[in-house]
């Protein structure tokens, strides 16, 4: 049996404070059943928006690890086509994880079950193009005999944090806050325009080509050697 | 020049060319659609309220019908901004004056009207500049027979006066020394039912002003002229139990007032002519100030003790549980044979998401807008309509309204209109767009003559006979300030038995608190301070009904109607 799978013991840990992750910023975005009145005067603000953002972010990181776990059990030596199986195992399990909060939050979204769909699907490419990219810093770092860790979610934050604050800055350049999963996420609770929906599913998908591009020519160098 | 004469022609030509081509221009100016307007009392206006308006349509050339639409900007850089249109008439197919009650939310600020085709084309437009009319608070409105006392008011044709009560909103008293048409009394009876303060000056003037309007409103019973010692003519007769005489001179009452519903009703019983300047500004400054009733407040209360409909969070926390536990399970399972923890896993999500899914169905958990519209119908010998609504959003979706065909509802706008949140407005022929954060509030009241007929009479100390088109849930009949249960009110005339007291007015209203009669007893409670309620013989009758929509954005609406009759052989003999 394989060191790491989606049954390891680090895979469970990573998939339970996922799971905690999510449930509790879901009962966050949820309003208490109590007066309008008493909602007015609190403190605490009950946004819709908490539920997608910490679920996306924490996917991401997730995948992330998983990538990176991959990487460091394979020491970078596997084929490309088993190398995409486990990681579809890995963000497929995390997504079964997740499914029943996506179903649940659809109360939330106001595009109700197309919003969940728009969030799952774009969930499963960002998580794809996330492992795969992890999987490859890990490897060449590592390499290089140096850490990776600092890289694989420093990458991943910049890909979060960079659009989004661009995006939220400058009211002429709104059309970059797709392009960051948080901004996505927090897009899809409205309803997302055609040229925001094609510039979110742009990023995971031509990055998710480039990081398979370049593992294919990790692969033939380890053919040759 | 004098050597090209083809050159010099060709510039006489153009010349000649441009007088005709401007004539040309200017004759149609002159057949062009034109808008002309005036707004308020002698074009002054105050923020937050209502004021009459005029529009002139002229030249109206086009066979479809056009619509006259108001647009307001509110607030500037510092304050933020915001734009209220307001649709004032539909179907104008023909020159004429038409003439409406509009809000007015900041006259700092031009207004521009607009009339459009049926295809949206502006076919004119007029902006009004009211920045000199500018007052800060509501202003007295004189009749123009009387001298300008005050700086500050503003002098009017009472030929002139507006047909709807709700339009004298702006005004501090309204001063009356001239004959009235009946509608012009009619409306001012209704205002000052409202809370309006109304001067009449009357001594030898009185029979050409005299009308039953009049005399209904007048604090004095069968008035007649009398001379005093100095050889005076005054208004005199038998004075209502509640008459104040308020100022004398030479020995008989100058000024007396009386309160008539929520207002007061201030009799001079002198001639104007005879009154000097200061005469006049010192009785002035014992009119009370206007102050209509609104039910602001109340609809605010009665939303804020509303709940939310939400996710159960109960529900989640089951859910999170099953989560973990299923993933333990299919890890548990996955180490021993890895088919089989996929199997679990499988199975497992699909039993949670469809518990989650039937847990949290939207239909029946979301609730986007939470509204609480209140109506309430005062009925004494005339009847007014004061309408509230108060709203709570969950979403930013932008939403529609709806309320009663012709009623303009004037948005209650914070001091500051900056930030992400937009207070602008657009209202239509039965209801008002707009566009809120989610977690915000918005309040509007709105004015209207009394759509509800009801007629009460009490036939002896134990039945009542009630006259209504509507029915209604619940009724009540407070007679001297003691509160009687009625059974649920039919459509028709029927006479209904008087059951036992549930005690004094106050003591119902303390004791209905935290039940389902509280959202009338707020009301009661509201009304009860301007309204003479706890005297002589009332019917309180309401009905509340709640509706939810889902179409698009989903709201919560609950409706209250209350409806605060008087005895009709009160109202007659008033």
């Amino acid at each position: 049996m394989r060191t790491d799978s989606v049954f390891s013991p680090s895979a469970v840990q990573a998939h339970l404070i996922m799971l905690l992750a999510s449930g509790i910023s879901l009962a966050l975005s949820i309003q208490p059943a109590t007066q309008i009145a008493a909602l007015r005067v609190s403190a605490l603000a009950y946004s819709p928006a908490i539920f997608p953002v910490v679920t996306t972010l924490s996917f991401g990181l997730f995948s992330v690890s998983r990538g990176a776990a991959i990487a460091g059990e394979s020491g970078g030596r596997i084929v490309r086509s088993r190398l995409v199986l486990r990681v579809m195992q890995s963000i497929a399990f995390g997504l079964l994880a997740l499914l029943p909060f996506y179903l649940f939050s659809r109360s939330l979204l106001l595009t109700r079950a197309w919003g969940v769909l728009m969030l799952v699907s774009h969930a499963l490419l960002l998580g794809l193009f996330v492992a795969l990219a992890s999987f490859y810093l890990e490897t060449q770092r590592v390499r290089e005999r140096r850490s990776a860790f600092l890289l694989r979610y420093g990458f991943y934050l910049a890909f979060c944090l960079v659009p989004f604050a661009l995006g939220t800055i400058s009211g002429s350049l709104s059309v970059l806050l797709s392009l960051s999963p948080i901004g996505f996420a927090i897009e899809a609770i409205h309803g997302l325009s055609p040229t925001e929906a094609l510039l979110g599913y742009l990023v995971p998908c031509s990055g998710l080509v480039w990081v398979l591009m370049r593992l294919q020519r990790l692969d033939r160098r380890h053919h040759a050697i | 020049m004098k050597r090209y004469p083809f050159l010099r022609t060709l510039w006489l030509l153009s010349g000649l060319a441009s007088i005709v081509a401007w004539t040309c221009v200017g004759a149609s100016g002159a057949a062009q659609t034109q808008l002309s307007v005036s707004l308020g009392f002698e074009n002054r206006t105050t923020p937050g309220r209502y004021a009459p308006v005029t529009i002139e349509v002229q030249n109206l050339a086009t066979s479809e019908s056009a619509q006259l639409q108001s647009i307001q900007p509110v607030g500037n850089e510092w304050r933020g901004e915001a734009e209220m249109r307001i649709e004032l008439a539909q179907a104008i197919q023909s020159d004429g004056e038409y003439t409406r009650v509009l809000p007015v939310y900041d006259p700092a600020n031009p207004i521009t009207f607009e009339l459009l085709s049926s295809t949206g084309e502006v076919l004119a437009t007029a902006e009004l500049d009211l920045r000199d009319g500018f007052r800060a608070g509501p202003y007295p409105v004189y009749d123009r027979t009387l001298p300008r006392f005050d700086e500050e008011a503003a002098l009017v044709d009472v030929a002139t006066l507006p047909r709807d009560w709700w339009a004298y909103d702006s005004a501090e008293s309204v001063w009356i020394a001239s004959a009235l048409s009946d509608e012009s009394w009619d409306a001012l009876t209704r205002w000052v039912l409202a809370g309006g303060s109304l001067v009449v000056l009357t001594g030898s003037d009185f029979y050409r002003m005299d009308t039953p309007a009049l005399r209904a409103l007048l604090p004095v019973d069968e008035p007649t002229l009398a001379v005093s010692s100095s050889g005076a003519s005054y208004l005199s007769g038998t004075f209502d139990v509640d008459t104040v005489v308020v100022e004398s001179d030479e020995g008989f009452p100058l000024l007396i007032q009386a309160q008539s519903g929520a207002g007061t009703v201030s009799l001079v019983t002198v001639r104007a002519g005879t009154l000097s300047t200061p005469q006049l500004a010192d009785i002035a400054e014992r009119v009370p100030t206007a102050s209509l009733m609104q039910l602001d407040e109340v609809a605010d209360a009665l939303l804020g003790a509303e709940h939310v409909t939400t996710l159960s969070k109960a529900a989640l926390l089951l859910l999170i549980g099953l989560g973990i536990a299923v993933v333990i399970a299919a890890t548990i399972l996955g180490r021993w044979k890895e088919r089989w923890g996929w199997g679990a896993m499988g199975m497992g999500a699909v039993l949670l998401s469809v518990l989650s899914g039937i847990i949290s169905n939207p239909a029946k958990q979301v609730v986007d807008v939470y509204i609480y519209n209140t109506q309430v119908s005062v009925i004494t010998r005339v009847g007014i309509e004061l309408v509230a609504s108060s709203l709570y959003s969950r979403t930013d979706q932008p939403f529609q309204q709806a309320h009663a065909g012709g009623l303009m509802p004037i948005l209650a706008l914070p001091r500051s209109l900056r930030g992400v949140d937009s207070y602008s407005v657009s209202t239509g022929a039965g209801a008002t767009a707009m566009s809120i954060l989610s977690g915000e509030v918005r309040s509007w009241h709105a004015y209207a003559p009394c759509a509800t007929l009801v007629h009460v009479h009490r036939e002896d100390a134990n039945s009542v006979q009630i006259s209504n088109y509507l029915g209604f849930e619940h009724a009540w009949m407070v007679i001297d300030g003691h509160v009687y249960p009625l059974d649920v009110l039919q459509e028709g005339t029927h006479t209904y038995p008087v059951m036992d007291s549930l005690g004094r007015l106050p003591t119902f209203i303390g004791e209905a608190r935290g039940g389902p009669d509280e959202p009338v007893a707020r009301i009661l409670d509201a009304v009860r301070s301007r309204i003479p309620i706890q005297e002589g013989v009332w019917l309180v009758a309401g009905s509340i009904r709640e509706e939810t929509s889902i179409d698009g954005v989903a709201e919560k609406v609950r409706d209250l109607s209350l409806v605060i009759a008087q005895d009709w052989e009160a109202t007659r003999a008033n």
